[in-house]
């Protein structure tokens, strides 16, 4: 068994968020004031692989002199662009304000914060490496280290491309797994507010031979978050890909249709 | 498997919120974005394009400008056209220089028109010209022919009229011989006349000698004891001495006459005081006799070309000196009242002329600066005297040897001798000098001076010893003369308001004022009586002054 | 558990020994954490680059190039299985004229070519050793800056990096920026992958294979980021 409720995969790659895009007022170096740009950004890519057209539509307005890296900012918060756009959005909690109003900056680039992305490269490393760590603790680095770097190519190429079919067509390799055999560990993430990403050992079977499901691994992972069991109202939502989630979904279905294209499943933490 | 469905709801959902509400509104305006930025974009490429045409186009023209082609040709081309642009330089200086020749030439060509249409208005006026001479000449001829004839008929006349001459001049020589034959005649009748009258004086002479041989007996008879003076002892003399006559001061115009027509510039009485002359600007110079109260007119002394401006008599009377104006000094002969001598030599207006003691001896003053010495038998100016100032008045004086004194405009009073050239004293007054005088016993001179004053000066220490001033006495003129009385006891001169002043010498104060004149007095003069004054002014009157 | 990997329990125990090493050696590491535990050291060391001053695209488009060329002639350790099956792939990737026929001399032609002169920039490493559970190898994470205090950039990184490692390794599988997983401050990874196999080899006594564990490891991958390992770190442990 392996990914194959396709409308549930589609309906993650299709998740879009419509973003504004405003440069920073202190930035402006023209006279011309710019024009916001509104693009509809898919949940499951990064921001450096569709904010070229952002980047060429404002470099014009800032001082050819003096400017940087593009770098993004939501409500004073530096965006990090290594995580999908669809996790950048639901820890923003932006859902109330629509379009996802971000600042554009080529000064002061926090890089105690953010990755440096020079290039396309650079996110393509880091997405492989996030690759190669979810495959890792799947496989034991078995399927991706047997893979042809022209699928490694393919992989990469169907997210920057937004090619469903293509990207599905390598991915479904990273997950499969045979009856019985489970992956060895669900690779995840839990972003909890400011905090850095929790990350643990999970496996998908429980010792007793049960399925592992996403309540387990909160119990397991983030048991403060969960409702006392004197009051029914959580004080935290758990969403994934912009979804809150029933808890008795298994972990394997989960990390098999629900995870971002780097294989992990991230699950964010919200306070109610 | 519920949750499946759950989650594909949720996640529907999710897309239905986030997603479909905005996809295509962002689509449109990514769209209306992008068609923008294609405008953008296609206006920025245009405007490049544009440049580039614009620059091409130049580049273009430029090559136009030099010459179009390309690549070799081009370079052959240039070089050509390079060639040909130096052929075409080439040319347009040959044709600027031909251009100046044509210019050059033109100008000759005009010149030469000109001097063309010179020429022939010369001929034209040549041949006019010519045309004229022809008449002339014609005329010339005929006059010619005229004039032959005429002389022809004057050459007959003549003969005809030399004919009748020549019998005329044998009439007149037979007259002639008539004449004289008459005259023989005449003479013979006259010597005999004579020869009775002689005859008759003879007998006339014996009578008369016989009468006074007579009358001597007679005479002789009785006893007489008379000597009489000689007149002829006191001409001899020169000098009359007036100590004979008493000098009285009169104080009545007797005669006012009308002497000249204008000024009267001089009056004198002679020597003896029985006439007196007066000169004038009528250039004439008149001689009257004072009988009593009336003037009689003795004559006129005429020759003169301009006015008199002095005049004396010699101690003789028998001769007139008079200056004048006109440059000259002119001597007239008194009896005859002829002109005897005129002496020219000056340069000016002579103010003054004056006997010198030495007889025929004559001295002039002029304006011209100098004084002459004239000799009247050569009438020869004998010697010039450079007084280095106009002479207004001249004296000449006997008792100091034979002195001149001349008064001059740089208020000088000099003192030459005729014998030497140079001025042996000079005496500077106050003022400029009009006239001079000499009292009677030649030891005082007057001098009349501008500034209204009368000097008298002491001539053996040349001191001025008094000076005659008095309240409204004014000169009239340049030459106004004053004059001492016969004895010296007093000094007379006349204003230039008609005035007539008479100072006390010895008191120092006006004697009389006499009014008369209605014009500036010029000349007075005392008659050697003593009592008979005149005077002049300046409007044709003078004015005989006496008591009787 | 694989040969090469290690349990978290085990990281602990091959951690403090290390400590204990270095702390006999006079070296500064340190521990760090307390139920997660990392360890530390930070040093200054001058580094030669000729990109601090003057970035060129060109040369890093080539670099790029070279490196990918490279690793098909992999020399790394435990990657000849790869090599057969990475030349299959070559042609995608690998735009570079004749670069499949490269020489060793003549990419060392153009290396010296590309790297003409110099600089010498004095710079501060930090360098943590962290477990990764995923991985179940330690990971070595570092942070290089400038004396202003600026990190130092990944292409001026990795033109520090000896020139033999960057001929045999991958420019960007080798070196990420990567979240410290106990800060959370992007630092540089040299990214474990090939740890485990890496270990593998290098580890054969079973006696003394904690204690040599991390001696053995950082020896191996130190170098590359300009961690010195003195010898006496092989000779006391």
């Amino acid at each position: 068994m392996m990914a194959d409720d396709k409308e549930n995969l589609r309906a993650v790659w299709d998740g879009k968020i419509p973003v504004c895009f405003t440069l920073a007022t202190d930035e402006v170096f023209t006279a011309e004031q710019p024009e916001p740009m509104f693009l509809m950004l898919p949940r499951v890519s990064y921001l450096p692989l569709v904010t070229d057209k952002v980047n060429r539509h404002f470099i014009r307005y800032v001082d050819p002199d003096d400017h940087g890296e593009m770098w993004l900012e939501d409500e004073g918060q530096p965006l990090k662009w290594h995580n999908p756009i669809g996790v950048l959005f639901d820890m923003a909690e932006a859902e109330s304000r629509l379009p996802w109003t971000l600042t554009v900056h080529f000064q002061r680039f926090p890089e105690d914060e953010l990755f440096h992305c020079s290039s396309k490269e650079v996110v393509e490393s880091y997405f492989m490496s996030m690759v190669k760590e979810a495959d890792c603790l799947k496989h034991n680095s078995r399927i991706i280290g047997n893979m042809q770097k022209r699928d490694h190519k393919q992989l990469w190429l169907g997210l920057q491309n937004d090619k469903f079919e293509q990207f599905w067509f390598v991915n479904r390799k990273l997950m499969v797994h045979s009856e019985g055999e489970m992956f060895r560990h669900i690779p995840f993430r839990i972003h909890w507010g400011d905090r850095h990403f929790i990350q643990k050992l999970i496996k998908p079977v429980s010792a007793d031979g049960n399925a592992v499901t996403l309540g387990d691994l909160l119990r397991e992972t983030v048991p403060e978050i969960l409702p006392k069991e004197d009051s029914d109202a959580s004080s935290h939502r758990v969403i994934i890909q912009g979804c809150v989630l029933p808890p008795e979904v298994p972990l394997q279905w989960l990390s098999e249709h629900l995870s971002h294209p780097d294989n992990f499943l991230h699950i964010c933490v919200l306070s109610a | 498997m519920e949750w499946r469905r759950v989650i594909l709801t949720r996640q529907h959902e999710r897309n239905k919120k986030q997603c479909d509400a905005f996809v295509g509104l962002i689509q449109a305006h990514n769209k209306l974005f992008e068609s923008a930025e294609g405008h953008h974009l296609a206006n920025a490429k245009l405007t490049v394009e544009l440049e580039q045409l614009k620059k091409e186009n130049l580049e273009l023209m430029v090559k136009l400008e030099a010459g179009g082609g390309s690549g070799q040709g081009d370079k052959n081309m240039a070089q050509k056209l390079l060639s040909l642009q130096e052929e075409l330089t080439d040319f347009h200086k040959r044709k600027g220089e031909n251009s100046q020749e044509i210019i050059d030439l033109n100008k000759a060509v005009q010149e030469k028109e000109k001097e063309l249409v010179a020429k022939e208005q010369k001929i034209l006026e040549l041949e006019t010209s010519i045309k004229q001479l022809n008449e002339a000449n014609e005329n010339m001829e005929q006059n010619l022919i005229e004039a032959t004839t005429a002389n022809q008929v004057l050459g007959d006349e003549q003969q005809a009229l030399q004919l009748a001459f020549t019998s005329l001049e044998c009439k007149f020589r037979k007259l002639q011989e008539e004449n004289n034959d008459l005259v023989s005649r005449w003479m013979a009748l006259k010597s005999r006349d004579a020869d009775k009258m002689n005859a008759e004086n003879d007998k006339v002479l014996e009578q008369k000698n016989l009468k006074m041989q007579k009358e001597l007996a007679e005479a002789a008879r009785e006893q007489v004891n008379i000597t009489a003076p000689t007149g002829d002892n006191m001409g001899a003399l020169g000098t009359p001495t007036a100590c004979s006559f008493v000098v009285t001061v009169p104080s009545r115009a007797i005669n006012t006459l009308e002497a000249h027509d204008g000024e009267v510039n001089a009056v004198r009485w002679s020597p003896s005081g029985k006439i007196f002359a007066t000169g004038g600007s009528d250039r004439k110079v008149k001689l009257w006799q004072a009988i009593g109260s009336k003037c009689e007119a003795k004559g006129v002394l005429t020759g003169s070309n301009a006015a008199v401006m002095s005049v004396e008599f010699n101690m003789e009377e028998t001769l007139l000196l008079a200056a004048s104006n006109d440059f000259a000094c002119r001597i007239w002969s008194l009896p005859a009242l002829r002109l005897q001598h005129t002496l020219t030599g000056h340069s000016a207006k002579v103010l003054a002329a004056k006997f010198l003691g030495e007889p025929n001896k004559v001295v002039s003053g002029s304006h011209d600066r100098t004084l002459k010495l004239w000799d009247l038998r050569s009438k020869n100016c004998i010697k010039t005297l450079f007084a280095g100032s106009m002479c207004n008045d001249l004296m000449t004086s006997d008792t100091y040897g034979s002195t001149i004194v001349s008064g001059h405009f740089n208020k000088k009073l000099m003192f030459w001798d005729p014998r030497v050239d140079t001025c042996r004293q000079e005496i500077l007054m106050e003022g400029q000098i009009t006239s001079l005088d000499f009292s009677p016993d030649g030891m005082v001179l007057l001098s009349c001076t501008r500034d209204d004053a009368i000097s008298l000066i002491d001539l053996r220490s040349n001191q001025v010893m008094k000076t005659l001033r008095a309240d409204g006495f004014h000169l009239g003129c340049d030459w106004s003369r004053a004059v001492f009385s016969p004895d010296g006891e007093y000094v007379m001169a006349g204003s230039g308001d008609g005035t007539i002043f008479i100072w006390n010498v010895m008191k120092t104060k006006v004697e009389k004022i006499l009014q008369q004149h209605k014009h500036p007095v010029t000349a007075c003069s005392w008659s050697i009586t003593g009592s008979s004054l005149l005077s002049c002014d300046k409007q044709r009157t003078v004015v005989l002054w006496a008591d009787f | 558990m694989a040969a090469g990997s290690i349990s978290y329990e085990d990281f602990k125990k091959a951690a403090s020994y290390f400590i204990e090493l270095s702390d006999r050696l006079g070296d500064s590491w340190q521990l760090q954490g307390t139920t997660d535990i990392y360890l530390i050291k930070k040093t200054k060391t001058t580094l030669f680059t000729n990109r601090l001053t003057q970035p060129e695209p060109e040369a890093q488009k080539l670099r790029l190039a070279e490196t990918e060329t490279v690793e098909t002639e992999n020399t790394f350790p435990g990657s000849e299985q790869r090599l057969s099956t990475d030349e299959t792939a070559q042609p995608e990737v690998v735009t570079l004229a004749g670069a499949e026929s490269a020489e060793n001399e003549s990419d060392e032609d153009v290396h010296t070519l590309s790297v003409p002169h110099e600089t010498p920039v004095v710079c501060t490493f930090d360098y943590h050793i962290v477990y990764s559970h995923s991985y179940m190898v330690p990971v070595l994470y570092f942070n290089v800056y400038t004396q202003d205090g600026a990190l130092l950039p990944l292409d001026d990184l990795w033109s520090s990096i000896p020139v033999h490692y960057r001929q045999s390794l991958d420019r960007w599988t080798t070196l990420t920026q990567q979240e410290h997983p106990h800060l959370g401050r992007p630092f540089f990874q040299l990214h474990p992958c090939h740890t485990q196999q890496l270990m593998t080899k290098a580890l054969t006594d079973c006696y003394t294979r904690l204690r040599r564990y991390m001696v053995c490891w950082l020896s191996s991958v130190g170098p590359v980021v300009h961690l010195s390992m003195p010898l006496a770190y092989s000779t006391s442990c």
